[in-house]
């Protein structure tokens, strides 16, 4: 090949990624909720001014002077964590209104439709538990009412969306048997799959509040890292809260720990927001993304605003401009992120527990 | 059903009033016997009793080169299949496929094939084998048109999977989801492999490789099985693709009647059109009770001969057919051909391709299909059992065609074509070097694998790559699987857009003489007509329209000599081989219906310019002299010897005439006087003209016989005309062209004698 040939190859293909990054970021992406087609001119050039404003504010700064901030050791290097309380209690179903609810629902057994369900309820039975006892029935109540017992909400969620649809408030009400962590999840990264992560975002529940554990990718060099400590983090939980995690996060989760070899499938019960949301909200909004959501319903607003489908160019400044100024703000977004989709699983309960069904 | 006899018929047609001497040759290949393997290794072991069963319930016997293939695959080899059409390919990978996934009740295999199109076809094969086997394999295709509710049991089921490399290159990334199956694959079958040529098998050749090292993540290492037409050089090609050693099995053990193959020139007939003298033909081997399928080079053409010949012949079936049908259309028209419902089909090269229609009487070839592969595909449509025959190839106005009907003796006694696959291209190498760490980061000992050195990442280091203790890991921010477009060289692309939907996109160099304002753009046997060319979006914008002209973009191109690969000396002529930086400008365009120009019209678009490889030719200035006091033009000749080398160029190197591009000039700054350049069409090059070099002698030789035996008297369409010519194929001087590739030719046998 001639002399310079590779470099214009490469420039060749850098103009062809920023093409492309341009039409990606014109088109409408339900998976990624990146749904930017309402990004105005306005809002961009507003991104654009509170992009060069962090990086005066933050010029020199470091993160350890801004967050609590650990080395987490993983077996692949150092992960650095970010921890924070944020005062936000998250109010769930109560227990017993859970199991309640869900003995109620005879329809949960195989064979059990809306007809056999009244008729059965005309005869007296009116829970699984009543069930026990028939001749026809029983095995399948005893064994549901076991789960049930055991907490087995993998099981049980396995079985309410089998006969039910995944947005059914149903599903809501198994999240009030969780007894041990609950993980709100959000990842923020370069793209749609195949990219590398920038941050990866849990919120435990705790008294009075949310503790926030961010791993923050300061360069990819510790993406491995980064992703072995949250994954481990997220397996501790006994459920997981997100928001189109089903589609997104919990897949680009895996598939980017099968690119470094480490797969394990994130098999923990994940209780997918956004198809409740859009059972409840649909009819109200314009679209059903977090932020808008959380904007008119939750009525949260942003005190900055750093749209998702920019955290990849905030991201490479960052990196280009060694100035965690962009960073900072994805870290803001992201925690917000996860407070809202607390606030969001507290309101969809109480929404839930009001509905009569 | 009566076979016709074809000596017979073929006194029909000429006793025909529209008969004028139009056949110039008749050809009759032989019958041939079937060869079965010798009993005593029929099989050195019975298969499974499942597929015994089927065979002998289908009365199946294997002929010998289908035993041969089993027994290799058996042993663990990788196969090349190069037999012909309807001999029974398919059978003879599938039944130790088959065997194989019956004794490991884990193992998978996965089949791909160039086209959607094919795919449910070959299911519906497979499916068969399944039901009358009883073996439950779930084999399913997995593509964009797979609903989404489906993918997840197939990937997690499935023991056979039929897809097509632009779904593999969009997969690959989500390897991990196909664990199971790529850890147990055994077998990868390419079926149609001669079609991963040029720039498409060249980016399929690496993602093959990506394909090998995700493969070899999981820790399998299957066995390759080819199936392809006759190419001159089946080993090299399907090493090239692979990576991989192959066995090539050619010997044809599978019985046929008679062929015979009819040479039609409808040029010694210019009253009637070519087309018209195809619906004649077509109509008349109706009438004669022949089952006819007659291959036309576009889907309005395929319309117009059916019509044609149904307004000669009302009371026959006949219909037309074409890729854009809906499949029930489609599927009722093969099912008509295999009935023997329909008496004659008029079709595009769709069905060229293995979609099973049965065998047929009789076939006629509109217009040489550009390569000897597909001729032979196209005319191995024809021929039931031991009935005879029939084949005609109808020779259009252009160099290739004319030189076929010229020297009908060539078409059998050359090899085919060489199927050429590059793996040296750096953009194409490039591209999907950044696709393969974004799928498992790329360790330095798998560079070998790509052909890649270490300092080829460099540059992508900038913005895409970074070096880790892991290996290269992707760090950019779009997919990379989106910069790679597997039918064109990774770089600027152009959509081609009509009503909202993405049509197709091809390379920038190429829109610009496809897709220019005014373009009628043919897009499966459809036409288009391109409407804008809106180079700050790289959008062109088409509507479907039907359309009975075409265009041919006009073009103008310097070339400028960077390196110097190899060259040497023949008398007095110096011949090199290297990489040039070639200027193009597309000026205008020339809009001709069939062979006839209606006009032209100027285009302002802009130079492009790139670099790539090319072959000279360097000329004696005493040739000149000789061609002067011949009295003839020195211009011209150059000129007219650079259009017919070009012509001739795809019965070498398996390409499109458009692939490559030419140059001559009497007084060359580099070459310090006349000169005749050649060059790949693409940037970085493609390998053809490096095969050309290669192949220089025998090329040469075929051109100068092509301009020599042309009947025409100053240069026509069918010797030194070129239908791109930028320069409106001025000047040009046949004699003088024919006594510089003479002279060409005569320096190159010397040197081969010597």
């Amino acid at each position: 090949m001639k002399e310079g040939g590779l470099e214009r190859i490469a420039e060749q293909l850098s103009r062809q990624a920023a093409r492309i990054g341009e039409q990606e970021r014109l088109q409408e992406r339900e998976v990624g909720l990146y749904l930017p087609s309402h990004l105005s001119q306005e809002r961009l050039y507003e991104a654009e001014r509170l992009k060069r404003a962090l990086l005066v504010e933050f010029a020199g700064a470091s993160l350890e002077e801004l967050y609590n901030c650990a080395e987490v050791e993983t077996e692949f290097g150092p992960a650095l964590r970010l921890e924070e309380f944020v005062p936000q209690s998250v109010a769930l179903f109560d227990r017993e209104g859970s199991y309640r609810l869900l003995t109620s629902q005879l329809q949960l057994l195989y064979g059990i439709g809306p007809v056999v369900a009244r008729a059965l309820r005309e005869r007296g039975y009116r829970t699984l538990e009543d069930l026990v006892a028939h001749p026809r029935f029983g095995v399948a109540a005893t064994q549901l009412l076991q789960a049930l017992r055991r907490r087995d909400l993998a099981r049980l969620k396995a079985e309410v969306e089998r006969w039910f649809c995944p947005s059914h408030p149903l599903t809501l009400a198994l999240t009030g048997l969780v007894e041990g962590r609950l993980a709100f999840f959000d990842l923020e990264s370069l793209g749609l799959f195949g990219r590398p992560l920038v941050l990866l975002g849990l919120a435990q529940p705790v008294d009075g509040g949310l503790v926030i554990e961010q791993y923050v990718i300061r360069s990819i060099v510790e993406e491995r890292a980064a992703l072995a400590a949250a994954s481990e983090a997220l397996t501790q939980a006994e459920a997981i809260v997100t928001y189109n995690g089903r589609a997104f996060d919990i897949n680009y989760l895996e598939e980017r720990l099968s690119y470094y070899g480490l797969y394990r499938p994130v098999d923990r019960p994940n209780f997918d927001l956004l198809y409740h949301a859009r059972r409840c909200f649909k009819h109200l909004l314009s679209d059903c993304r977090l932020e808008t959501v959380e904007r008119y319903v939750l009525g949260v607003k942003r005190p900055f605003d750093l749209p998702s489908a920019l955290v990849p160019e905030f991201y490479i400044t960052y990196l280009e401009e060694r100035n965690i100024g962009p960073l900072v703000a994805i870290i803001e977004h992201n925690k917000q992120d996860l407070v809202s989709l607390a606030a969001l699983l507290s309101r969809l309960c109480s929404e839930s527990e009001r509905e009569r069904w | 059903m009566v076979m016709v006899d074809p000596r017979s018929f073929i006194s029909l047609l000429e006793g025909q009033d529209w008969y004028s001497g139009q056949i110039v040759a008749v050809r009759e290949l032989p019958a041939k016997e079937a060869e079965y393997a010798a009993e005593a290794r029929l099989l050195e072991a019975p298969l499974p009793e499942p597929l015994e069963r089927y065979l002998a319930a289908r009365g199946v016997r294997l002929y010998s080169h289908q035993v041969e293939a089993l027994e290799r695959i058996r042993s663990g080899e990788n196969v090349v299949i190069t037999t012909p059409t309807a001999s029974g390919k398919t059978l003879a990978f599938n039944l130790p496929i088959f065997e194989r996934l019956y004794k490991d009740k884990k193992a998978t295999a996965l089949y791909l094939y160039p086209l959607k199109a094919l795919t449910n076809d070959q299911l519906r094969a497979i499916r068969e084998l399944e039901e009358e086997t009883g073996l439950d394999l779930e084999a399913a295709v997995y593509d964009g048109d797979t609903p989404q509710h489906l993918r997840p049991k197939i990937r997690e089921r499935s023991r056979i999977v039929l897809t097509n490399p632009y779904a593999l290159h969009e997969y690959l990334p989500w390897h991990y989801k196909w664990q199971r199956f790529f850890q147990n694959l055994r077998f990868v079958v390419i079926d149609e492999g001669h079609r991963y040529r040029g720039v498409f098998g060249s980016n399929v050749a690496m993602l093959i490789r990506r394909l090998r090292r995700i493969l070899n993540y999981y820790g399998s290492d299957p066995q390759f099985i080819l199936s392809s037409a006759t190419i001159a050089n089946p080993e090299e090609f399907a090493f090239k693709l692979t990576g991989k050693h192959f066995k090539v099995i050619s010997r044809d053990g599978s019985a046929h009647g008679p062929k015979y193959l009819i040479f039609w020139n409808p040029l010694k007939y210019p009253a009637r059109s070519a087309h018209r003298q195809t619906s004649d033909l077509l109509a008349l081997h109706v009438e004669s009770g022949l089952q006819t399928l007659c291959f036309t080079i576009s889907r309005r053409l395929a319309e117009l001969v059916a019509r044609w010949a149904k307004e000669a012949a009302p009371e026959r079936k006949l219909a037309s057919y074409r890729a854009g049908y809906l499949p029930e259309e489609r599927r009722e028209i093969e099912q008509g051909l295999k009935e023997r419902e329909l008496d004659g089909v008029a079709t595009t090269n769709a069905l060229e391709l293995g979609v099973d229609i049965g065998q047929l009487d009789a076939v006629i070839i509109s217009g040489y299909p550009g390569t000897v592969i597909s001729t032979w595909q196209q005319a191995g449509r024809a021929g039931r059992g031991h009935e005879p025959a029939l084949v005609t190839l109808v020779g259009f106005e252009n160099p290739l065609d004319q030189y076929f009907m010229n020297h009908p003796e060539e078409f059998f006694s050359r090899p085919h074509e060489h199927a050429i696959i590059d793996l040296e291209n750096e953009h194409i190498l490039m591209g999907h070097l950044l696709c393969a760490a974004a799928e498992l980061p790329l360790r330095r000992s798998e560079l070998d694998l790509f052909g890649a050195k270490e300092e080829d990442l460099e540059p992508l280091e900038q913005e895409f790559l970074q070096k880790t203790s892991l290996g290269w890991i992707y760090r950019g921010t779009v997919r990379p699987v989106d910069l790679v477009n597997l039918d064109s060289i990774s770089e600027r692309t152009v959509r081609v857009i009509c009503d909202g939907e993405l049509l197709e996109t091809m390379d920038y160099n190429r829109a610009l003489e496809e897709a220019h304002p005014g373009a009628v753009l043919l897009h499966q046997g459809e036409t288009y007509l391109v409407k804008e060319l809106d180079l700050e979006r790289d959008e062109a914008l088409a509507v479907k329209e039907e359309l009975d002209y075409y265009t041919d973009a006009l073009k103008v191109s310097k070339v400028g000599l960077l390196t110097e690969r190899e060259s040497r000396e023949v008398g007095g002529f110096e011949l090199g081989l290297g990489e040039m930086r070639v200027t193009e400008r597309v000026i205008g365009y020339r809009i001709r219906r069939y062979e006839r120009t209606l006009g032209l019209k100027e285009l302002q678009l802009p130079e492009v310019e790139f670099e790539t490889t090319g072959l000279w030719l360097a000329l004696p200035s005493s040739l000149r002299e000789e061609v002067e006091r011949a009295g003839r033009g020195w211009p011209g000749g150059l000129h007219g010897a650079e259009h017919a080398l070009i012509a001739m160029a795809p019965f070498y190197a398996l390409c499109d005439r458009w692939d490559i591009g030419g140059v001559s000039t009497p007084f060359d700054p580099d070459l310090e006087g006349p000169g005749i350049f050649i060059y790949d069409g693409f940037p970085g090059g493609i390998g053809i003209t490096e095969k050309l070099y290669e192949l220089l002698p025998e090329w040469v030789e075929a051109t100068y016989r092509l301009v020599r035996d042309c009947s025409c008297e100053e240069g026509c369409p069918s010797c030194i005309y070129s239908p791109k010519c930028g320069n409106q194929n001025q000047p040009l001087d046949k004699e003088a062209a024919v006594m510089i590739l003479e002279a060409i030719r005569e320096a190159l046998t010397v040197k081969a004698g010597a």
